[in-house]
């Protein structure tokens, strides 16, 4: 198992958000959380992504125990093995779309990726948007510059939070093609929606009720 | 890292100018005040030192700032009767006397000065001022046909120097003083004055006061006590004709003065320093609260707590630093400038500030700087301490 939650709990004061959740993901293979706003899949996912620790429980990563990383060790875990798709792109208005893909290299004192930050983005359609800015940029493009950046450091887990929110169909569908496509590069895939289709595409689809998982039969969303 | 750091500060290219250019005309002003009193201060010191007599007396009538005649180098033609040297060494309390003549080079003659330069005549029976470098020469002594040249007349080349219409050879560069002597040639007495005797521009000194050879410019007294000056100084003065200047009134007035230039820029250099610390702690305050989105991401994206701290101090170092650069440039330029402006107004002892004495002067505005720089960079350090990888699930676009 690649990335492994086993009896994780969250609370959040008296408000329990997630109780005993165990669920775990191979490489090369794609999770789907679902579940009503407020259930907790991006609590889930944050904890899963190291970005927050549970109140019990662990992850464990390539079986290793890393719920248990000082807040440095997690930092270089994520810098190094994870990519986030956040479910606002969270680009920096002020610097470039190829700058704003660099930064994970940046913090990771990585030079020369600039060539891989721009092949990526002429993968997803960006090859002549290298130099804008943000706000020059629609919707769709945002995302986009936000899968790049998730990208640049070949992580071998993606976590992406509702990533076709705001989305009109068509684009939705296309960066939901772009990102299930990833599991077939060996990389694992996370991803937390409430767009069914693109559950219907994961190997496996799990959904958060009452603070607990559900598996939930693949099949089914496929055919909607 | 540096990457980050460069685009943070470019990207709010407005305020890190604005910040930039605070630091820089403080460090400046500091700077340029560092210079003018070290250089005066050296130069009280040295000139103190080197001038080595307890009065300068002058003839009444000439119109003339003591402070020029003892550290400016411009010609001072100003002719008493030589007979007052044994007048004055008679009288009581008196240590010792030893007179000067002035007298002064033709425009662009020697040097390659604009100016005329004062060539000043010893007597190398009585003196003891010039005697210190004369000593290291070769033969212990200053032939007739041989010059000493002050440590600021620029422009000398080579080892001869024509003065006027004669071919002097330079026996050695003094070091400097802070006096007039810097700006000077010195020659033995009689050289002096038979060269005067036989320049056009000062015969008409010589047809109103005689012959060179039993003129003198000014008198250096040595007294035995100390506390006996002024009643010394009234003996010389009931002689008549005469102006008594006591060198160290002198010395303390220039200091005097100078205190209160020095007040004055020091304020100004104050309060630039405190404006420009006001804005840097307003502009790392404000950073605590704008960029919380930004660093929540960097978070996300794998920055440490401690690579956080390094951006915010990186950025507050490069402000500081680029800042004191520009600043010590600025500040030369207005060193140059005011001491251009006082050397116009009034001649005061100078010395050049030398090369480890300016280094330090660096170094000790670069830290105060640098360290104002930490301290405001501290709190939005804390503050970004404090924020989890996870708030940047939660955020929008950042700015």
């Amino acid at each position: 198992m690649l990335l492994e939650a086993i009896n994780i709990s969250k609370q959040y004061g008296n408000e329990v958000v997630l109780k005993d959740v165990s669920l775990g993901i191979e490489q090369g293979s794609s999770l789907v959380i679902t579940g009503p706003s407020g259930s907790g899949k991006s609590t889930l996912l944050s904890i899963l992504g190291l970005l927050l620790q549970p109140t019990a429980g662990e992850v464990l990563f390539k079986g290793r125990d890393v719920s248990g990383f000082s807040d440095d060790e997690r930092s270089r875990l994520r810098n190094s093995s994870f990519g986030f798709v956040f479910q606002s792109p969270q680009l920096i208005g002020s610097l470039s779309v190829l700058d704003n893909v660099l930064v994970p290299a940046q913090l990771a004192r990585k030079r020369s990726l600039e060539t891989k930050a721009a092949t990526i983005l002429k993968d997803l359609g960006l090859k002549n948007r290298l130099d804008y800015l943000p706000y020059q940029l629609s919707i769709g493009q945002k995302r986009r510059v936000a899968v790049a950046r998730a990208l640049l450091l070949d992580p071998m887990v993606i976590f992406a939070d509702e990533p076709t929110n705001d989305l009109d169909p068509e684009r939705a569908a296309w960066i939901g093609e772009f990102l299930f496509e990833l599991p077939r590069q060996e990389r694992a895939l996370v991803l937390v929606t409430h767009d069914t289709r693109l559950a219907g595409k994961a190997d496996r689809a799990v959904q958060i009720v009452d603070s607990r998982v559900l598996d939930l039969p693949v099949g089914a969303l496929k055919t909607g | 890292m540096l990457q980050i750091i460069w685009h943070s500060l470019t990207r709010r290219w407005v305020q890190s100018l604005s910040t930039l250019v605070a630091v820089a005309v403080s460090v400046g002003i500091l700077f340029a005040l560092y210079l003018l009193y070290l250089g005066v201060s050296v130069g009280l010191g040295t000139g103190e030192k080197r001038l080595g007599a307890d009065l300068l007396i002058v003839p009444a009538e000439a119109q003339v700032d003591p402070e020029t005649v003892l550290f400016a180098g411009a010609p001072v033609n100003i002719y008493m009767d030589g007979s007052l040297t044994q007048k004055v060494a008679g009288i009581s309390g008196v240590k010792r006397v030893t007179p000067q003549f002035f007298a002064q080079t033709l425009n662009e003659e020697c040097c390659s000065l604009s100016n005329a330069t004062r060539l000043i005549g010893f007597d190398p029976g009585t003196d003891w001022l010039v005697q210190s470098w004369v000593k290291k020469l070769p033969g212990g002594s200053l032939g007739p046909d041989q010059v000493l040249i002050g440590s600021g007349v620029t422009g000398f080349k080579g080892k001869d120097a024509t003065i006027l219409g004669k071919t002097l050879h330079v026996a050695a560069v003094l070091d400097p003083t802070g006096t007039s002597l810097d700006y000077s040639i010195l020659t033995p007495i009689d050289t002096a004055r038979s060269l005067a005797k036989g320049s056009p521009y000062l015969q008409l000194f010589w047809g109103k006061l005689g012959d060179p050879q039993r003129l003198i410019s000014a008198l250096l007294v040595d007294i035995d006590e100390q506390d006996q000056k002024g009643d010394v100084a009234l003996s010389i003065d009931n002689l008549g004709g005469l102006t008594v200047i006591q060198s160290s009134d002198i010395f303390k007035n220039i200091k005097d003065q100078m205190n209160v230039l020095f007040l004055i820029m020091l304020g100004g250099g104050l309060l630039a320093a405190v404006a420009s610390v006001f804005q840097f702690f307003a502009r790392f305050f404000s950073l605590a609260w704008d960029r919380k989105g930004e660093w929540g991401l960097y978070r996300a994206l794998g920055a440490t707590r401690r690579d956080l701290k390094l951006l915010i101090a990186g950025e507050a170092l490069t402000l500081t630093l680029g800042g004191a650069v520009i600043g010590f440039i600025l500040g030369y330029l207005l060193f140059t400038l005011i001491f251009i402006y006082l050397q116009k107004q009034k001649a005061f002892p100078f010395i050049e500030p030398s090369l480890p004495g300016v280094l330090i002067g660096i170094a000790a505005i670069a830290a105060f700087f640098a360290l104002l720089g930490l301290l405001a960079a501290w709190l939005p350090a804390r503050q970004s301490g404090k924020i989890e990888p996870s708030s940047a699930m939660a955020l929008g676009d950042i700015d």
